[in-house]
């Protein structure tokens, strides 16, 4: 992983990455249908092929990974980002039929996660951040709308501390040809601390108007009365925070119970 | 090319340009240096990657200054006769006559027509072109000029500086309040000809000054460039309101740098209509400098077919209790697009910072395309940032409605639509909002059923 240290501090340079990957990378070809797998993914360009229904959990430590997925059929995909310093994701989905979710956690590091998703039927990204000393994150998403009467949805969370900074960019993209489509993106940023940042870009394209498209983005901190109540009631603060921010990322999924411990170091 | 027409440069954009027209207007040095400086920076800067339909400008077809051969008038009865007579189509002298403090009307690149009302000279307010103020105020003009946009802002707005020309000067002096509208009108008469005006609007401590322009320009063959910069400087206290209502023919490119800066507790407005033209890129900004400003930014687009309308606002926040909202809302018809884009930064230590963000799109025709852009940059926990963006048609049900209380289906989707931008309609002075009423109902006819 000796190659990717350069690479912390300028995330930006997607293309070298990519670059890298194609020199070194391994290219692997899995089809998977309909079973509950869980795998620990390293260094390679993979395709996926999902038939069936089923959940998958997959876990990115240390990586560099180009994906490209083609899914039939209802699916949960959840991803455990946790890089000690680095993590390069990109994803490439098609969504032919079925509901597809992806369920994305970033703990620390310096992420860049870039999803594409196309979209013929249902796809939802579900994504939480949190991030505190000096971790850096970057997610990228396309919503794009390929067929007709299709649904794309994404909702991010970013619980930020310390001197972390959080770029979250969203696209919707309807084309022409995708009538009756349903869309909505929303990208909430908490600021736990004074020297955290945020940047946020929730963007439409839209090309018909035989759609309902919306987004919101929020950018703030949790707020002092909230906690007070909490602590009223004989919460400490500590714990209070904690229940605000269960709250505050429930809407979105609730992180597994064993990464709380983890999550918990970052408040 | 029209004889009633001198000081044309027609060879191009060039340094020697710059010098010709600068010796023409008789300048001081430092304003010939700022256009040669400028003039590189248009030279050396490139367009961002993101903007499209730009590239049939061709630099060289542009006759960048036309003076009318009259002299500047001081009333209505001096004009040329072929000139009143387009004001007249305008309804410039009955506007005139009701309300209008002082008519600064814009025909081609120098200020023609030019009636300051005894009123204003009582408050000590200047309102002059800005030709005529950087001769009677050079030290005002350089204490403010280019502060705000600087030369190398943007390549639009570096060219504009190399080549600006007419345009309008206001100063309020401290605590005058100007309860009556300034206006301008400004028109683009001659075929393939840049028009560059700069204005620049000062309101000193506690003064309060709102200021209309209004564009229109007849039908004419080859494309054209509208390449403008306006500052806005808001003094402590003070209350400045800028209203557009722009209606260019569909083929000028109108590339506009606006920006204000708002000091501590002063109130910016910036109404923009957004209508006409083949492509516009505009955002207004406004800087909110100092603690307890405010501002506003209230933006309608309509793109109909062909057009494409890039507008929406930028506010920088960059101290504590700082307060902006943006309100925009875009209309596209048949193959127009329209697109908001916009930046709203918090800068750390800008506490108690609130910003609201609020763009809905309507698109009307299935070809229509609208996309938002906005950025979104803090750097301070103790602010309130919402953004909210909607997209959709005209609800069927709600023109159901109309059709069963007697309205056509056009009649109903046009009442829609004006209700739809009236956020906007509400806040424009009367004529223009009776102006801008006509123009969204012409350009839905055809568009509609």
């Amino acid at each position: 992983m000796k190659e990717f240290q350069n690479y912390k501090y300028k995330l930006k340079d997607a293309e070298d990455i990519e670059q890298y990957l194609d020199e070194v990378g391994v290219k692997n070809e899995e089809v998977i249908t309909g079973d509950y797998k869980k795998l620990f993914v390293g260094n390679h360009d993979n395709t996926w092929r999902l038939r069936g229904k089923g959940e998958l959990h997959l876990f990115y430590g240390e990586s560099a990974v180009k994906e490209n997925w083609e899914i039939e059929g209802d699916f949960v995909i959840y991803s455990t980002i946790t890089p000690e310093n680095f993590a390069y994701l990109k994803r490439n989905v098609t969504v032919k039929k079925g509901k597809v979710e992806f369920r994305t956690i970033v703990l620390g590091g310096f992420a860049k996660v870039v999803s594409n998703y196309y979209t013929y039927d249902w796809v939802e990204e579900r994504g939480i951040v949190f991030l505190n000393g000096d971790e850096v994150s970057e997610m990228e998403t396309l919503l794009s709308h390929e067929g007709e009467k299709s649904h794309s949805y994404s909702h991010i969370r970013g619980i930020l501390n310390d001197k972390a900074y959080a770029s979250i960019k969203g696209l919707i993209w309807i084309k022409p040809q995708a009538k009756n489509s349903n869309s909505y993106l929303d990208q909430h940023v908490v600021l736990l601390s004074e020297d955290s940042w945020a940047f946020t870009w929730p963007a439409l394209r839209i090309e018909n108007n035989e759609v309902k498209a919306s987004h919101s983005a929020t950018i703030s901190k949790i707020p002092e009365e909230m906690i007070f109540y909490l602590a009223s009631r004989g919460l400490s603060r500590k714990d209070a925070m904690e229940l605000l921010i269960k709250g505050f990322t429930h809407s979105v999924f609730d992180p597994p119970e064993e990464l709380w411990d983890k999550i918990k170091t970052k408040l | 090319m029209n004889e009633a027409y001198e000081a044309i440069w027609d060879k191009g954009l060039s340094k020697e340009a710059v010098i010709y027209l600068s010796k023409q207007k008789n300048e001081p040095e430092w304003m010939l240096e700022l256009r040669l400086k400028a003039f590189e920076w248009f030279q050396k800067l490139s367009l961002p990657k993101w903007v499209e339909g730009l590239d049939d400008i061709d630099y060289d077809e542009i006759i960048y200054y036309l003076k009318p051969k009259a002299k500047t008038s001081q009333s209505w009865e001096e004009l040329p006769e072929d000139i009143r007579k387009i004001y007249d189509e305008l309804g410039i002298p009955e506007a005139e006559k009701k309300y209008l403090a002082g008519v600064t009307a814009q025909y081609e690149s120098e200020v023609l027509y030019e009636k300051i009302d005894n009123y204003l000279k009582k408050l000590g307010v200047i309102f002059l072109s800005m030709d005529d103020a950087l001769k009677q105020y050079p030290n005002l003009v350089k204490q403010y000029f280019a502060k705000l946009v600087p030369i190398n802002d943007n390549k639009f707005a570096a060219l504009n500086t190399a080549f600006w020309s007419g345009g309008a000067f206001v100063y309020v002096p401290k605590n005058v309040k100007v309860d009556r509208i300034l206006q301008a009108y400004f028109r683009i008469q001659v075929q393939s000809m840049g028009q560059f005006e700069r204005t620049l609007i000062i309101a000193e401590e506690g003064s309060q000054v709102s200021y209309v322009e209004g564009c229109s320009a007849p039908i004419y063959r080859k494309d054209s460039l509208h390449a403008a910069v306006v500052e806005v400087f808001a003094h402590k206290n003070a209350k400045v309101r800028y209203t557009t209502v722009q209606n260019w023919s569909k083929n000028v490119y109108n590339l506009v740098t606006k920006r204000a800066m708002a000091y501590e507790g002063a109130y910016i407005e910036w109404l923009d209509g957004n209508m006409g033209s083949k492509v516009t890129y505009k955002y207004p900004g406004i800087v909110l400098k100092e603690p307890y400003s405010k501002a506003k930014i209230i933006s309608i687009a309509s793109a109909g077919s062909g057009q494409l309308i890039d507008s929406g606002g930028k506010a920088i926040h960059l101290a504590p209790n700082t307060t902006s909202t943006i309100i925009s809302k875009s209309i596209s018809m048949g193959t127009g697009v329209s697109k908001y884009r916009g930046w709203i930064k918090v800068a750390k230590g800008a506490k108690n910072a609130k910003v609201s963000v609020n763009c809905d799109a309507l698109l009307l025709d299935p070809e229509s395309r609208t996309d938002t852009y906005p950025n979104i940059d803090i750097h301070e926990k103790d602010t309130q940032i919402t953004h909210e963006a909607t997209v959709g048609k005209i609800q069927e049900d709600q023109v159901f409605y109309l059709m069963s209380r007697g309205f056509s289906e056009e009649d109903a989707k046009t009442m829609i639509v004006l209700g739809f931008v009236e956020e906007f309609v509400k806040e424009i002075p009367l004529e223009y909002a009776v102006e801008l009423n006509r123009l969204i109902r012409l350009e839905m006819e055809g568009s509609v059923g």
